[in-house]
């Protein structure tokens, strides 16, 4: 199953020339402006990524953003597919995260991160705001696979008597897959986002939110858009990544 | 053991589609069952496979039976290759080897390999057939089961079915009154209710 086509991939991919143009247009305005406090130029931007990268403190930030983000992202797949799976055979379960469920996607991101931190310490804010932008999804996108899931195949396997471990590597994992990496696509890019604000307001020391609170607070645009630069890189990256480990297990699993 | 159906009665809602349904089906031999469409083929071979329940009536002799089933629809895992489609089902006894070569003599040589979305509809509807075949019954149950094949090709495909089935009790529905001919055996005639 699959749902974007080739057509509409090549509709949605980002085009090289359509890149440059807008990195010409943001390298003219900023030549214009002239104030790198307003508007720093993109070559500068680069420029300061590479002398931040050749930091330890760099890596050291990245590393104590990194565990915490994805932790609360890893943490928040096994207990949404978790979850998912109980209250797909339970409606007393179904019932009870219903509620739950809602109030996570409902409530704002900055409210939880001020009230979580009324309550822990700024240190592992990151992990647990991502942990709670992540379930939700998780947890709906997967309930929705298994509840897609087709009846009629596994009636096949009713009758024929396929063993369980079978039927769980042959029929759920590939018609579920499709509804996991949705849901680990849309929460990747939800987590980074949710996990840095956390950092910006809670400020841990040693994070990359703290580096970003700095260069706000010193008026140091560079740092600004090269710390943001690292963040986009990141996410992007472990996407991408991320999905081809996936793939490659399933495979594994599927073909034994 | 034959089968004895007696009095089979099936409701939809308010909608009967059959009632008071009887029939003897010979054990080891191949019972065909013709009806219009919609007189209740497939809800009857659905309940004699367990997956629904009759609202009136007996079956004896179903009960621990294993069954193998061609479904109306094919039903296959579509990633997956004919191959392990039929390995799905089948016991850890059957090689791979052995299925390539069942694969061979229906003519599904060259396309083993390639997942069953890729395959045109006759050549779903062999994987189908093969992977029944191979598999653990003492009942094959066949809806339609060769539907979509052309007519050179169904003859020896009726062939295959008959040597692989041999001593089995096969239970076959289907529109085509050459299949019947040619398959053999007792024929059952299912009347919508309406009629009777
Ligand atoms: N799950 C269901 N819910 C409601 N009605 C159903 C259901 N399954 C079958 N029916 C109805 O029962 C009747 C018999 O259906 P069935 O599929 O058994 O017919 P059939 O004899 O196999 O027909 P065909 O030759 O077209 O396959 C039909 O009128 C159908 O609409
Ligand atoms: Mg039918």
């Amino acid at each position: 199953m699959t749902f974007i086509t080739t057509d509409r991939a090549n509709k949605t991919e980002v085009k090289i020339w359509a890149v440059l143009l807008w990195l010409i247009v943001w390298e003219i305005a900023a030549r214009s402006i002239g104030q790198e406090i307003l508007l720093v130029s993109p070559v500068v931007v680069l420029f300061k990524f590479f002398q931040l990268m050749i930091t330890l403190e760099f890596w050291q930030s990245v590393a104590f953003s990194f565990l915490r983000i994805i932790g609360g992202f890893i943490l928040a797949l096994c207990v949404g597919s978790f979850l998912a799976a109980v209250s797909s055979v339970s409606s007393f379960i179904r019932e009870l995260m219903q509620p739950l469920i809602a109030v996570m996607k409902a409530v704002p991101v900055a409210s939880f991160i001020i009230i979580i931190l009324i309550w822990i310490p700024s240190r592992n804010l990151a992990a647990v705001i991502s942990f709670l932008m992540v379930l939700p999804v998780v947890y709906k996108n997967i309930l929705e696979g298994i509840e897609r899931m087709d009846r009629q195949l596994l009636e096949m396997a009713e009758v024929f008597k396929v063993s369980h471990l079978k039927r769980f590597r042959y029929i759920y994992l590939s018609q579920i897959m499709p509804y996991f990496k949705i849901a680990s696509s849309l929460s990747l890019g939800l987590c980074w986002k949710a996990g840095v604000a956390a950092e910006v307001i809670g400020i841990p020391q040693g994070s990359i939110g703290e580096k970003l609170y700095e260069a706000k607070v010193y008026l140091q645009t560079p740092d600004l858009f090269a710390w943001t630069f690292t963040i986009v890189l990141l996410s992007a990256g472990f996407e991408r990544l991320y999905l081809i480990v996936v793939d490659n297990l399933v495979k594994k699993v599927e073909r034994g | 053991m034959d089968i004895i159906v007696r009095n089979l009665s099936k409701k939809y809602g308010e909608k009967k589609v059959f009632h008071n349904f009887s029939a003897i089906i010979k054990e080891g031999g191949v019972t065909s069952i013709m009806a219009p469409s919609g007189a209740g083929k497939t809800t009857f071979l659905r309940i004699l496979a367990g997956l629904e329940k009759a609202d009136e009536g007996s079956i004896e002799g179903m009960e621990g039976k294993n069954i193998g089933m061609v479904f109306q629809e094919d039903r296959l895992c579509e990633n997956l290759n004919s191959v392990s489609n039929i390995s799905f089902v089948c016991s850890n006894a059957i090689t791979r080897q052995q299925i390539l070569e069942e694969l061979h003599k229906v003519g599904l040589a060259g396309s083993e390999l390639q997942p069953v979305r890729e395959l045109s509809g006759g050549m779903r509807r062999r994987t189908a057939l093969v992977r029944a075949l191979l598999s653990v019954y003492d009942i094959l149950i066949l809806d339609e089961p060769f539907k979509g094949l052309d007519e050179s090709n169904k003859i020896e495909i009726m062939n295959y079915t008959l040597k692989k089935s041999m001593g089995k009790t096969v239970i076959l529905v289907t529109h085509d009154e050459n299949e019947v001919k040619f398959m053999g055996g007792e024929i059952i005639y299912m009347y919508p209710h309406i009629i009777k």
